[in-house]
């Protein structure tokens, strides 16, 4: 008889972690924003009660530190004890965003969740080692900034074998690392079955056999983090991975749209967004071309939101905008009026260094301030070089007589 | 283009005035005051350029009239002949302001002017605006300003003071941060209150055990309070039932053969009671009463046989003579109140013996006396044969004697007869009565001894009742001890030695009510609440979600002034390439004259950043405001002859009137040496109402008017 069990992969829950950038916030979004993580984790825990799984893996970055509070613990821990009720064991690796946990001792979690370790991998095999199904070796990050490559110590055994570990792998990253490994590495280690691996919030199947997987987070909290949230359904039949389903988790989705304004007014612009994104959705609009809209966008950015918003049924978290008012700028670049020495200075501009462009922007005494540089500065490169377009197109704009 | 004839008919004070053959460059021409140079001047420039505006000075008129001769670049000479306000050029040619597209305003603006002109502030901005920026920067000041006032509105220059967004944003998100870490701080204490939570659980079961514990004990207490009085009570019991312990040797069976005795006398005695009557006639009685009866009866015998008169029987007493009645009633009234007398004084047996005693007697009295009321009177019969008498006497003698001791009477033999009969009966009677009675009491005598006997045993009757009764308490207090005894083991469950332990260690102190359990279930309600509090506390999310929104909202300002800046800097740098490399010509050109009428000291700030006409001396930035007059007549005329020497391809005349008078010599003549400089390819008609030419620079080429 065969043997099959399923088991569910999950990671970077962040429950009670704040969505970034929502620039002015909405107290009538406010709960379900709030909720949307918890109501993740449940859906999870439906899933695996529906399907009758074995066990959830959570690979870390349940919490956020600076924001779990007795509520957040609290119910993952009912959550977990929801589980433990369908007979499903929970296996959590924490990592760099809840490396340290509270209330440990006043909100026990149940008897089916099994934490692991920081000081090295622990296998803790499923069911038990008698009617072993496979081997679940996992490991937790030490500190907020942890360095080593937790993979490292991990080995698997003649079962099926699943790692469980929050970490980075091959990330390019300039800033900090945490838990940084080679892909190669993993794929030497012949023995595991499967990397259930979290951090990365953007879901993502390395390898397949073995399998290097990270389910992404369950909720999107950002601009950066769009469409689908949710978890993998994996099904494990006689040792190998025989199906793989990714379930969605989220209760609100982020959208990013590219709307080119050109030849369009409000109207046809709000028409061409409804018809693309789903109501309810949390929608970061790319706007370019050049045309009529740059200056509504760039002057009267919140009626403009207000006015999307009330027409599409969709929150507009940001509006990236690299329109161009009606003007031709190749063309102007070579008239050798102001207007070309403006166009040519941008141009010179957008190719400086970083810290030059920086000391472009911040001439005064009071911008020269740590407090206000380090704005700037914590800006990737492509939004501080953006700055340079917006700012070519105002002042285009201001020229051309456009404002006072 | 150049004037080469002035033909004043009329216009003005002048008449009849011409100057013809005006050559290329400088034309001075000088007179006193009221000599007619403005007049000449303003004939030359609204017959250049008619105005529809009214002429001040001179005033127009319809007779004003004259001609210029105009010769253009080209060679071609163009008439314009003035009659009125009307000019015409002859020969069908166009006037200069169709030929030129120049309005008058415009000539007089730049080409014709004097001091007032000159120095016209809204003609300068237009000049400045139209010849001393390049095309698109004419808007700069203005942008720059605005962007001046964005910035400021989001960040002051020097201090990012407390009123700018940039800090009043910080603030709020630093004051949500706070709160986040009040929060935070108050999240931390959960521990504590779980802790204190399970300690206080523990505390109140102890205390709930202890509570039951002191309830248990002060039950038990009170069980045991409430039985001492019983304990008490049995403790009292037992020692007078102690002392009643000898009476146990008296067995029942000894009583029940005591009583049974007792019983059977008493039933005995009842008989013999019942056996009670008078006591048989002693022998010596009965003998006399037999002997008397017999003797009476020999008489009665004797009697009958022998007849006699009837002789009334002799009287033998007092009542039977007088025939009065027996007392009865008063005999037994008296015989009951003997008797109840008896009763009260003796013992009742005794007034029972009296009471029937006297019943009996007054029986045998009321019997007695029927018998004599029944008998009638004997009448006294006739005397009796001696003999005769003499035993009837006799036998009348005993009788009376037997009657007199029971007090009876008789009148006649045969009544005593009767009554002897009798009572010899009678006594036969009593006789069989005394003799049962006898035996009864000897019975009853019998059974008194055998009682006796028994009762000797315990120390006689009295002792034996005494020893009976008490037996009879003994058994009693066993009985309501262990009925007592019982009663309280099953309330108290336990036996009664060690209720009696217990009651003697038993403290007399009352155990107090514990009511700390009911503060302490208050705390732990209390404590219950607030952990219920913190585990549905969202507001750490939602003060995170707010802080991020301030702190976005406050990058995107901060963006925003970034975008501004970035602004002001295109701007900056690229005034800055301009002012180097894309210099407009009319500056440079006015420059070299401003050089010339300063000796080089001041130059045209071109900057399209700056609003106006700005100067720099060597370093030194002035404004118009920082000009003297005369400087400023230098600085306009420079800019003035400029723009006139770039402007068009047709080199139009200058016509200035009287605009050195502000100039001291120095200045006249660098002022002079620039208008020859300009006058070089351009004609120019100076009016002056000095000499100039008395400052010119020797070697100068002008033509010199004198008005």
């Amino acid at each position: 008889m065969a043997k099959e069990f399923k088991f569910i992969h999950c990671s970077d829950l962040h429950l009670g972690a704040p969505f970034k950038k929502i620039s002015s916030y909405d107290h009538s979004m406010g709960e379900k924003i709030v909720n949307a993580p918890f109501a993740a984790l449940n859906r999870i825990i439906d899933k695996g009660i529906s399907e009758k799984a074995g066990f959830i893996i959570f690979s870390g970055d349940i919490f956020d530190s600076e924001n779990t509070t007795p509520h957040s613990r609290f119910l993952f821990a009912e959550a977990l004890r929801r589980a433990g009720t369908a007979g499903i064991r929970c296996y959590i690796a924490y990592g760099n965003h809840d490396h340290s946990r509270m209330w440990e001792d006043s909100i026990p979690f149940p008897d089916n969740a099994i934490e692991f370790p920081s000081d090295g991998p622990v296998n803790v095999p499923y069911p038990d080692e008698k009617d072993k199904l496979a081997d679940v070796i996992g490991i937790s990050h030490g500190t907020s900034a942890e360095g080593r490559d937790l993979t490292a110590d991990i080995h698997g055994t003649s079962s099926f074998s699943i790692a469980v570990v929050h970490c980075d792998i091959d990330s390019s990253s300039e800033g900090k690392r945490y838990a940084p490994c080679r892909l190669n590495d993993l794929l030497s280690k012949k023995d595991i079955d499967y990397w259930a691996l979290g951090h990365i919030h953007k879901r993502a199947v390395l390898h397949e056999a073995p399998y290097i997987v990270y389910p992404g987070n369950t909720q999107g909290r950002s601009t950066k983090e769009t469409d689908e949230k949710g978890a993998y359904l994996i099904t494990v039949m006689d040792g190998k991975v025989a199906k793989m389903e990714f379930f969605a988790t989220h209760s609100i989705m982020w959208k990013e749209l590219e709307v080119n304004i050109t030849g369009k007014d409000i109207t046809s612009f709000i028409d061409s967004i409804r018809t693309i994104i789903p109501r309810g959705s949390f929608v970061k609009l790319k706007v370019s071309g050049r045309g009529v809209l740059d200056r509504m966008i760039r002057l009267e950015q919140k009626s403009m939101i207000a006015a999307i918003e009330t027409h599409t049924g969709c929150r507009i978290a940001e509006i990236e905008a690299s329109t161009m008012p009606d003007i031709d700028i190749n063309e102007r670049r070579n008239t050798g009026d102001f207007t070309s020495a403006v166009i040519k200075e941008a141009d010179r501009l957008s190719t400086v260094p970083r810290d030059v462009l920086i000391a472009a922007i911040c001439t005064t005494k009071a911008s020269s301030s740590p407090e206000i540089m380090s704005v700037f500065r914590e800006m990737d490169d492509d939004e501080l070089r953006k700055m340079v377009n917006d700012a070519l197109a105002s002042v285009l704009e201001r020229l051309a007589g456009g404002r006072r | 283009m150049r004037i080469t004839d002035i033909n004043i008919r009329t216009f003005g004070k002048l008449a009849n005035r011409s100057v013809n053959d005006l050559p290329e460059g400088l034309i001075l021409i000088t007179g006193d005051n009221e000599s007619g140079k403005t007049t000449m001047m303003e004939f030359m420039r609204t017959t250049m350029f008619p105005s529809s505006k009214r002429n001040l000075y001179p005033e127009a008129t319809k007779n004003d009239s004259g001609s210029l001769i105009l010769k253009l670049e080209s060679g071609e000479e163009i008439i314009l002949e003035r009659k009125g306000k009307d000019v015409t050029a002859l020969k069908g040619k166009e006037r200069p302001e169709k030929m030129f597209a120049m309005d008058a305003e415009t000539y007089n603006s730049i080409f014709a002017m004097n001091l007032a002109d000159l120095t016209n502030s809204g003609v300068i901005e237009g000049i400045r605006n139209k010849f001393l920026t390049i095309p698109g920067g004419d808007n700069v000041p203005a942008v720059l300003s605005d962007l001046e006032s964005l910035k400021k509105a989001i960040m002051n220059e020097e201090r990012i003071s407390s009123t700018n967004p940039v800090r009043v944003l910080r603030g709020e998100a630093d004051e949500i941060g706070r709160e986040m870490s009040s929060v935070r701080i108050q999240s931390g204490d959960y521990d504590r209150l779980v802790k204190d939570m399970d300690t206080l659980t523990d505390k109140i079961r102890t205390a709930r055990s202890a509570r039951e514990e002191k309830d248990n004990e002060r039950t038990g207490r009170e069980i045991l309070r409430a039985q001492k009085e019983n304990v008490n009570k049995i403790e009292k019991m037992t020692e007078q039932r102690s002392k009643l312990a000898y009476a146990d040797l008296l067995t029942e069976e000894t009583i029940v053969r005591v009583d049974t005795i007792r019983n059977d006398i008493a039933v005995m005695n009842k008989e013999a009671e019942g056996l009670k009557a008078p006591e048989p006639f002693s022998k010596e009685k009965a003998a006399r009463v037999s002997g008397a009866l017999k003797s009476a009866s020999a008489v009665l015998e004797e009697r009958n046989a022998v007849p006699s008169d009837e002789v009334p029987e002799p009287v033998t007493s007092g009542a039977q003579r007088s025939g009065k009645k027996f007392p009865v009633l008063p005999l037994m009234l008296f015989a009951a109140a003997a008797a109840a007398f008896a009763a009260c004084i003796i013992e009742p047996l005794a007034a029972i013996a009296g009471i029937a005693l006297a019943i009996g007697g007054a029986a045998v009295l009321f019997a007695e006396k029927n018998k004599n009321a029944a008998q009638p009177v004997q009448t006294i019969r006739a005397a009796r044969p001696s003999a005769q008498s003499a035993r009837e006497s006799a036998v009348r003698y005993d009788v009376e004697t037997i009657f007199r001791e029971d007090g009876r009477r008789f009148k006649t033999i045969e009544d005593a007869v009767t009554v002897l009969e009798g009572m010899i009966r009678t006594d036969a009677i009593n006789t069989d009565q005394a003799n049962k009675r006898g035996a009864k009491n000897r019975e009853i005598a019998q059974k008194n001894e055998e009682l006796i006997d028994i009762e000797k045993n315990y120390g006689g009757r009295d002792s034996f009742n005494k020893m009976k009764a008490d037996r009879a308490s003994y058994i009693a207090a066993g009985i309501e001890i262990d009925m007592l005894t019982k009663s309280m083991e099953s309330a108290t469950k336990t036996d009664i030695g060690t209720i009696k332990k217990l009651l003697s260690q038993m403290p007399e102190e009352v155990i107090p009510e514990n009511n700390d359990i009911d503060d302490m279930n208050r705390q732990r309600g209390a404590l219950q609440k607030e952990i219920e509090n913190m585990r549905s506390d969202v507001r750490l999310y939602d003060l995170a979600a707010k802080k991020d929104a301030k702190e976005t909202e406050l990058a995107n300002t901060v963006k925003e002034w970034g975008v501004l800046s970035l602004q002001n800097y295109m701007i900056d740098r690229s005034c800055q390439e301009l002012y180097k490399n894309m210099q407009p010509s009319v500056i440079r050109t006015a420059n070299k004259y401003l050089g010339t009428m300063t000796n080089g000291r001041y130059m045209i700030d071109t900057d399209p950043r700056q609003e106006g006409i700005n100067i720099r001396d060597g370093t030194e930035y002035k404004t118009p405001k920082q000009w003297s007059s005369g400087l400023g007549d230098q600085v306009y005329l420079s800019i003035k002859m400029a723009v006139a020497k770039e402007m068009g391809t047709e080199r139009l005349p200058m016509v200035l009137d009287d605009i050195l008078v502000r100039f001291d010599n120095t200045r006249k003549r660098s002022a002079c040496e620039a208008i020859l400089e300009f006058a070089k390819d351009q004609q120019v008609f100076l009016f002056s109402c000095i000499p100039l030419n008395e400052i010119f620079p020797v070697g100068s080429t002008y033509r010199h008017v004198k008005l």
